[in-house]
């Protein structure tokens, strides 16, 4: 499903205070790729997503996201792209269906507002204000407005986070049916079970650095080969969270060391 | 332009549902006035060229009561806890410019004031029979520029402030004062000389002034409209060079 670069980041530097939140990333994303991006908390994610949508500006370094600038070109982009954001909310007063109709109205391109409603299970919502919506059901809210422009790219920041399981499954059938449309996502997430499953490539991220991009698969494979214990003494498969916690806790080792050091 | 319209018709709405926000702009403005009519009544006073006491005073209640309550409370808590909600974010993440979703926003608080004043207007009418303002044609603007700057002010204080906590202390320390000592709710002649020290540092003060003078038929009052239109260019310019540096 992959063609041409679609993101392009090089040399991504972001900084709060004295923290590095960015410190150098660089990555691209082909059109059609489902593109997942795991860390733990504090690695930088959110900041790479509030960069490439154009909510922050990078310190330092180049993004291009079908070809604009997120900051300076940030109206043709929001124009193509869809975005759901971890921290973002609605007036407590609008209605589920009057904020898709808005939304829609927004856009010089908008699919069907009705078919969103019915696909996320918010039909017997229309009429209930944000405000008395339960968590699940504004997290499918957000992501129905994210696809309301028929966007080329979509960025999905904790899809699941608050989902029952039900529509857990939706947001998975969800990503799938985006990428047959040729639709490339860009997933945000903890659970590296879902990167795994949905991503044809994952970044692995902690303390604004890149540590490892690959196809799950091989993520998992180099995690074996270089790992101490091996697939010896393993009672299961390896999984891409095995790889991802050698990883990141590997880094902080590393890290505790050179400051021991000093 | 779409767009825009259909962000309005939103806005609007929502502003309806507002309960609180709603019965400060359009229902407390009424109890208010029943109250103070009932006080001093409307017998004509000669030395007022013939104006009843609720004649004079109700320009002044529009200005403190209708426009006031909207630029100092209702405006910044509304844009305060967008922000703070991540209301704001979620829009930015469209291409609706961000002066757009502001103008809209201001727009709606303006025709909720027009419609408050309106039923001020037949109120005085209905109860002591006041006179109607003697110029549309000069009421429309000058309304204009005492609600664009005092509004200006409440734009200037919510992208100053960070929590709707903040932006509800803030306003209320500016309302409370300015409604009781710009003139607007109490006549300057009952204030002590101390206290009237204060009235002419008061942006509100002004705009009773003007709206006063056009609505009596006494002209168009120069000094406040300069200080006002200063008012809405400062704050105006203060509040979007805040807004650019989020």
């Amino acid at each position: 499903m992959s063609g041409a670069e679609i993101i392009s980041v090089r040399g991504l530097r972001k900084r709060y205070g004295t923290v590095m939140a960015l410190d150098g990333v660089s990555f691209s994303v082909d059109s059609g790729e489902a593109f997942g991006i795991v860390g733990p908390n504090g690695a930088g994610k959110t900041t790479i997503m509030e960069c490439l949508v154009g909510l922050r500006k990078a310190d330092g370094g180049e993004i291009r996201v079908l070809g604009l600038d997120p900051v300076h070109q940030g109206r043709r982009l929001h124009e193509r792209i869809g975005v759901q954001l971890q921290e973002s909310a609605l007036p407590e007063a609008i209605k589920v269906e009057e904020a898709l109709c808005l939304f829609a109205s927004l856009y010089p391109h908008a699919v069907d507002t009705r078919a969103l409603l019915s696909c996320w299970g918010l039909e017997q919502k229309r009429k209930v204000r944000f405000a008395a919506l339960s968590g699940g059901q504004r997290q499918r809210l957000f992501i129905a407005l994210a696809l309301v422009n028929d966007p080329t790219v979509v960025f999905l920041d904790e899809l699941t986070a608050g989902l029952d399981p039900k529509a857990r499954r939706a947001s998975w059938n969800l990503i799938d049916d985006l990428r047959v449309r040729g639709v490339t996502v860009v997933l945000v997430t903890h659970a590296i079970e879902e990167a795994e499953a949905l991503c044809d490539r994952v970044a692995i991220m902690d303390h604004g650095r890149l540590l490892a991009l690959d196809t799950p698969g091989r993520l998992i494979r180099d995690m074996v080969r270089d790992s101490a214990v091996g697939s010896r003494g393993r009672r299961r498969a390896a999984t891409l969270e095995d790889a991802y916690l050698a990883m990141t806790s590997g880094a902080a080792a590393e890290r505790k060391a050179s400051r021991c050091m000093q | 332009m779409h767009a825009m319209m259909s962000l309005a018709w939103v806005e609007l709405k929502l502003s309806l549902r507002n309960v609180i926000g709603t019965f400060f702009t359009c229902v407390s403005p009424v109890l208010m006035i029943l109250l103070f009519g009932a006080m001093y009544g409307n017998a004509p006073n000669d030395s007022a060229g013939g104006l009843g006491a609720m004649d004079e005073a109700l320009p002044g209640y529009v200005v403190a009561l209708v426009i006031g309550s909207a630029a100092f409370m209702g405006l910044p808590i509304e844009l305060v806890s967008r922000r703070q909600s991540g209301v704001l974010r979620r829009f930015r993440l469209t291409p609706l410019p961000a002066w757009a979703a502001l103008l809209s926003l201001v727009a709606v608080n303006l025709v909720v004031c027009i419609c408050a004043t309106a039923v001020l207007i037949g109120t005085g009418a209905a109860a002591w029979r006041t006179r109607l303002p003697s110029s549309l044609l000069l009421l429309v603007p000058s309304f204009l520029l005492c609600a664009g700057s005092q509004f200006s002010i409440g734009l200037l204080i919510s992208s100053a402030l960070r929590s709707t906590k903040a932006a509800l202390a803030v306003g209320m320390a500016l309302f409370y004062p300015m409604m009781f000592l710009s003139g607007g709710t109490i006549p300057i002649e009952y204030l002590p000389a101390s206290l009237r020290v204060i009235t002419p540092f008061l942006p509100m003060s002004w705009a009773v002034r003007l709206l006063g003078g056009v609505w009596q038929g006494s002209g168009w009052d120069a000094l406040s409209t300069g200080i006002l239109a200063l008012v809405l260019a400062v704050c105006g310019a203060g509040a979007a060079l805040l807004a650019r540096r989020e």
